[in-house]
C-alpha cells in the first residue's frame, strides 16, 4: 500500500503545525509578511539560491552541523519563500534524512510503492509546516476579519488576493490556507 | 534592525559579557577594580557583562589588557564556518540521484562558496 492512513496523515500534520507554532511563539511573530529567511538563519540554515531550469524547485541538505537551504529561483519571489519554509520543515521535522530534493509537481508514477509512503508523509508535514507558519492561524484570521468588516461586500478572489499580498505568498498557497482554516468553502 | 539579526547581536555581546565576567574572576579583579583601570563605573562593567550595555570597543581594548588577556581570547568563536564543500557521504547520496538533482544541489552548494568568498574580499 503506497497511501498512508487518515489517521497517521492528521497525527503528521498535527505535529508539522506544533512546530510551526513554536517557532512563530519562540520568535514572536506577530506582523505579516513572515520573515522567513531571518527565521531560517536563525535556525542555523545557510540559504543558497541556483537559477536552474529543470523541475527542481528546493532541497533540505543536513551535512554533518550544516544546514543548507536549496532554493530555485527560477519561480516567482512568493513561491520562493514558500520553498524556503518547506526545505526548514524538513530540516526541522525530517532530522533522520541528509537530503531532500522536491520537485517543483511531485513525480506522480514513482509514487505508488512502500517507499513513497513515507515520503508522502514527509511531504504532507513540510508542506503543512509552511503554510502554519508563513500564514499563522491567529494572523489570517485577524486579517481576514478585519477585510471583512471593513467591506462586507468583498469578493472571494480580492479576499484571497489581498491577503496573499500582505503576507507574500502566492495566492494558490493563500487560497488553500483560506479553505483549510475554513474562511472560504472550497 | 530585523529581530533575528538583533538577536544574534545580543548573543555576541552576551558571548562577550560572560567571557569577560569569567577572565575577571579568573584573574581575581573586582568589579570596581576593574572599572577603576579601564576608567568605567562599577555599574558600566556590571551591565557589560550581563550584556545590558554593549562595550565599547576601545573599553573592551582596556578590559583585555587589565586581565592581561589576548582580544580573541574574550570573543566568541567564529560561528560560521566557510567551508562550503560538501561532505563524501552527501556525494555518496547525491550520486543516486537524477542528473538535474546533482546539477542543481552542486550548483547552488558552489553559489554559496562564491558568495562566501565575496564577504572575505
Amino acid at each position: 500500500m503506497g497511501i498512508a492512513s487518515g489517521h497517521e496523515r492528521d497525527r503528521a500534520r498535527d505535529e508539522a503545525r506544533d512546530e510551526a507554532r513554536r517557532i512563530i511563539w519562540d520568535y514572536k511573530v506577530a506582523t505579516p509578511p513572515v520573515r522567513i529567511e531571518e527565521l531560517a538563519e536563525a535556525h542555523g540554515a545557510q540559504i543558497a539560491r541556483h537559477r536552474f531550469e529543470g523541475p527542481e524547485s528546493g532541497f533540505a541538505l543536513r551535512d554533518g552541523n550544516r544546514w543548507i537551504i536549496g532554493v530555485n529561483v527560477q519561480t516567482s519571489r512568493r513561491r520562493q519563500r514558500f520553498t524556503i519554509a518547506h526545505e526548514l520543515g524538513h530540516l526541522l521535522l525530517h532530522k533522520g534524512r541528509p537530503l531532500t530534493v522536491d520537485q517543483a509537481v511531485l513525480r506522480v508514477d514513482m509514487r505508488n510503492d512502500v517507499s513513497s509512503m513515507a515520503t508522502d508523509i514527509q511531504e504532507i508535514q513540510a508542506n503543512t509546516f509552511a503554510a502554519a507558519l508563513l500564514m499563522p492561524e491567529e494572523i489570517v484570521l485577524d486579517f481576514a476579519t478585519t477585510l471583512v468588516r471593513r467591506d462586507n461586500t468583498i469578493t472571494r478572489d480580492d479576499l484571497i488576493a489581498k491577503l496573499a499580498r500582505t503576507f507574500d505568498v502566492s495566492v494558490e498557497a493563500m487560497s488553500y490556507r483560506l479553505i483549510n482554516l475554513g474562511i472560504l468553502t472550497a | 534592525m530585523p529581530d533575528v539579526v538583533d538577536a544574534e547581536n545580543d548573543k555576541f555581546y552576551r558571548l562577550v559579557g560572560s567571557k569577560v565576567r569569567s577572565a575577571r574572576i579568573a584573574a581575581g579583579v573586582s568589579q570596581t577594580l576593574l572599572a577603576a583601570q579601564v576608567g568605567l563605573t562599577r555599574s558600566s562593567i556590571t551591565n557589560i557583562e550581563a550584556a545590558r550595555q554593549r562595550v565599547p570597543l576601545y573599553h573592551f581594548v582596556l578590559i583585555s589588557r587589565a586581565l592581561n588577556k589576548e582580544i580573541s581570547e574574550l570573543l566568541p568563536e567564529n560561528p560560521k564556518p566557510d567551508d562550503s564543500r560538501v561532505s563524501p557521504a552527501i556525494e555518496e547520496k547525491l550520486a543516486d540521484s537524477p542528473a538535474t538533482t546533482i546539477d542543481f544541489v552542486r550548483g547552488a552548494v558552489a553559489r554559496l562558496r562564491d558568495e562566501s568568498e565575496v564577504e572575505k574580499r
